[in-house]
């Protein structure tokens, strides 16, 4: 994304073969017209110009954010972890190792993290769990990013009586208690896989995916109110109204023109909606209505260790662990976005 | 001001009427209230017919909201379908017992957030601020319901090493608890767990919230002005400064209220704690649709007295703010 001026070596050999003047004829006016004066090789050699895009800037302000950058890189070797569970786990997740039951931490037979009643690996477990967990959370994010979004632009742009329904709309989802109609939806829609059949078509949604969708429907809110007041105001901007009178449809507009300006909040709030997304999945596990056994889900394994007995507190710390570290480090990178992506942070010393 | 809290009122009536039509539709149409019975061997077909003629269960949906709507205005909300059982004494009964829980740990909630955030912003980047900060983010990060397992494996292992139960980690009161002040310090000793998990939830995100609003307060025009004319630091940062940061509070406060229930779910069920988030868990898993409408009608109605609660006390404290 940087843009470099060619370096000095690379000219002059392209000097060789052909006279700069001819080269570069939409080039500095003032260098173009004496090929190979000193003014032209100091410039060259000696002060190397950057252009630095404003995207260049947020890289540069987020890589100052140390507690930022490494709660990254937690969080990309967790999702690694997560993609790469099946080679990565020292176990599978539901193999029962039936000489080491409800073993405490320990290093024989690679049980890091213990194992319960049953033998199976924790480790492995919560292995699976982040799996699943981060699996359900990106889907949710980008799902309530799209509906969100679109809603949320779409009465931003157009205002009036549809940015009237549309944030009454908003409004209802609002008032629910969440958690209680997250609950109600998952226990209604059933556990377990459901098969959609539209016609000749059948679909089977998977059972994280159908938590997914639940969260999302009631996750999108929060994107819809933000992007509507960026578009409130964007709308009103002069180069919207240049691109109305070059004869841009609406759609280019929106789509073109303002949502780019849109992005740096959207990311924001899309990391705060992962945390809470995994944080509402674990409690929906937890009580029973979400992701089902044999699955491992971080919510469900703990209440497995529950209802083992406190006195196998590795059941019950260990997947609680996972689910706090997963989602402080998506805290601190939404933080880091936060003070990166504001244009008016311009104290980056590079 | 009437004419907005009316106009706000009637709102929120409609939004009650299409929120309870589209649930009722929704929870009515996966689910079957007679299962359960349906499933018992010596309950006749004929008894069935009758129930589902009784319930309206053959109707067209928007039928059977009507006669919902009915039973629920007329007949407070009805019975359970599984064992006939009113619901609505059920549900003041289980009320009261979250009220206690609820009310404390927000109080205590509010208290020290406040302390924690106005400290934070007087001493900003001091040691007392990371530290206040580092706890939020993991408050933040942390499920309620692990949590509340935590507190109860390390009281148990507490039990396990040294023969002291300090607190109970289930239920509300004792099998004995005795009356009068027994009862109520028997009571209080129960909750100490339960309270202190839903508070601390809380206290992350109100105690930010305190702390950015004093920082951009303490910054304002008006307490320069104030200094300049010469009133005491004291003044200056307790009649002016302090007072003015706890109004954006108070929107963050009532708004929560909603988030409030959905801990109360979690901590009730983790605590077995007899209030309204078991009551609806145990509803949820025999799932029958009645009692989970009466307990969905009645929280939505709560959230959205209190924002509008919400919205009058912000006008009043903050006279820049117009109705219209």
């Amino acid at each position: 994304m940087t843009e470099r001026q060619p370096h000095a070596d690379e000219l002059a050999e392209a000097g060789t073969v052909t006279p700069r003047a001819t080269v570069q004829t939409a080039g500095p006016p003032a260098l173009a017209g004496e090929p190979g004066s000193d003014l032209t090789l100091a410039y060259e050699a000696g002060v190397e110009l950057e252009a630095r895009s404003q995207w260049a800037y947020v890289r540069i302000r987020f890589f100052h954010h140390r507690l930022a950058v490494a709660s990254l890189v937690v969080l990309m070797l967790l999702g690694l972890v997560a993609v790469f569970a099946p080679q990565l786990a020292p176990h599978s997740f539901d193999e029962l190792d039936l000489d080491n039951i409800a073993a405490s931490p320990t290093l024989e037979g690679n049980h890091w993290f213990g194992t319960d009643f049953l033998g199976r690996d924790y480790l492995s477990r919560v292995i699976y769990g982040i799996r699943t967990s981060l699996w359900v959370a990106v889907f949710v994010a980008l799902l309530a990013t799209a509906i969100g979004t679109a809603i949320g632009a779409i009465a931003g742009y157009y205002g009036g009586r549809v940015d009237n329904l549309l944030m009454r709309v908003t409004d209802l989802v609002l008032t629910v208690p969440t958690l209680a109609v997250l609950l109600t939806a998952a226990v209604f829609l059933g556990a377990g896989d459901t098969e959609v059949s539209v016609g000749p078509v059948s679909v089977t949604i998977p059972q994280p995916m159908k938590i997914g969708l639940i969260l999302a429907l009631l996750f999108w809110t929060s994107f819809a109110r933000i992007v509507r007041a960026l578009f409130l105001s964007l709308r009103e901007k002069e180069f919207v109204e240049a691109a109305k009178a070059a004869g841009a449809s609406d759609l280019r507009i929106i789509v073109r023109h303002i949502l780019p300006n849109c992005v740096g909040p959207i990311v924001v709030t899309m990391t705060l909606v992962i945390a809470v997304a995994i944080l509402t999945e674990a409690a929906l596990s937890f009580l029973g209505f979400g992701i089902q056994p044999p699955q491992a889900a971080l919510g469900k394994l703990i209440a497995e260790g529950q209802t083992e007995g406190f006195a196998l507190w590795w059941l019950v710390t260990f997947p609680g662990l996972a689910i706090v570290i997963v989602c402080l480090a998506i805290n601190f990178v939404g933080d880091g976005l936060r003070d990166a992506l504001d244009p008016t942070q311009r104290r980056t010393r590079a | 001001m009437l004419t907005y809290v009316v106009r706000r009122l009637l709102y929120s009536v409609v939004v009650l009427v299409a929120a309870s039509f589209i649930i009722f539709s929704f929870v009515t149409l996966v689910s079957d209230p007679l299962a359960f019975l349906r499933m018992t061997p010596n309950v006749s077909e004929q008894t069935i017919k009758n129930l589902e003629e009784r319930k309206h269960l053959n109707d067209p949906i928007p039928k059977r909201y009507l006669y919902w709507v009915q039973d629920a205005v007329t007949n407070q909300f009805g019975t359970t379908s599984r064992l006939d059982r009113p619901i609505l004494p059920d549900l003041w009964r289980v009320m009261k017992n979250t009220i206690q829980l609820v009310v404390a740990a927000e109080l205590l909630a509010i208290l020290i957030a406040v302390g924690i955030g106005v400290y934070s912003a007087l001493r900003q980047y001091s040691v007392f601020d990371y530290s206040a900060t580092t706890f939020s983010f993991l408050g933040l990060a942390t499920p309620v319901f692990w949590l509340a397992l935590m507190l109860q494996v390390l009281v148990v292992n507490i039990y396990g090493w040294t023969g002291h139960r300090i607190f109970p980690i289930s239920n509300l009161n004792s099998v004995d608890p005795g009356s009068g002040l027994s009862f109520w310090v028997d009571r209080a000793h129960h909750l100490v767990l339960p309270v202190v998990v839903l508070m601390v939830v809380n206290l992350a995100s109100y105690s930010r919230y305190m702390r950015a609003s004093m920082l951009e307060v303490v910054n304002a025009d008006y307490v320069r002005t104030a200094r300049a004319k010469g009133v005491s630091e004291q003044g200056v940062m307790m009649r002016h400064a302090f007072r003015n940061a706890l109004i954006p509070l108070v929107t963050v406060i009532a708004l929560n209220f909603g988030a409030l229930f959905g801990g109360a779910i979690i901590t009730e069920t983790v605590f077995a704690l007899d209030g309204m988030g078991l009551y609806f868990v145990n509803a949820l898993g025999v799932g029958d649709p009645y009692p989970i409408m009466a307990w969905l009608m009645i929280t939505s109605t709560l959230i959205i007295v209190f924002n509008l609660v919400a919205d009058i006390a912000y006008g009043l404290l903050d006279p820049r703010v117009r109705y219209d």
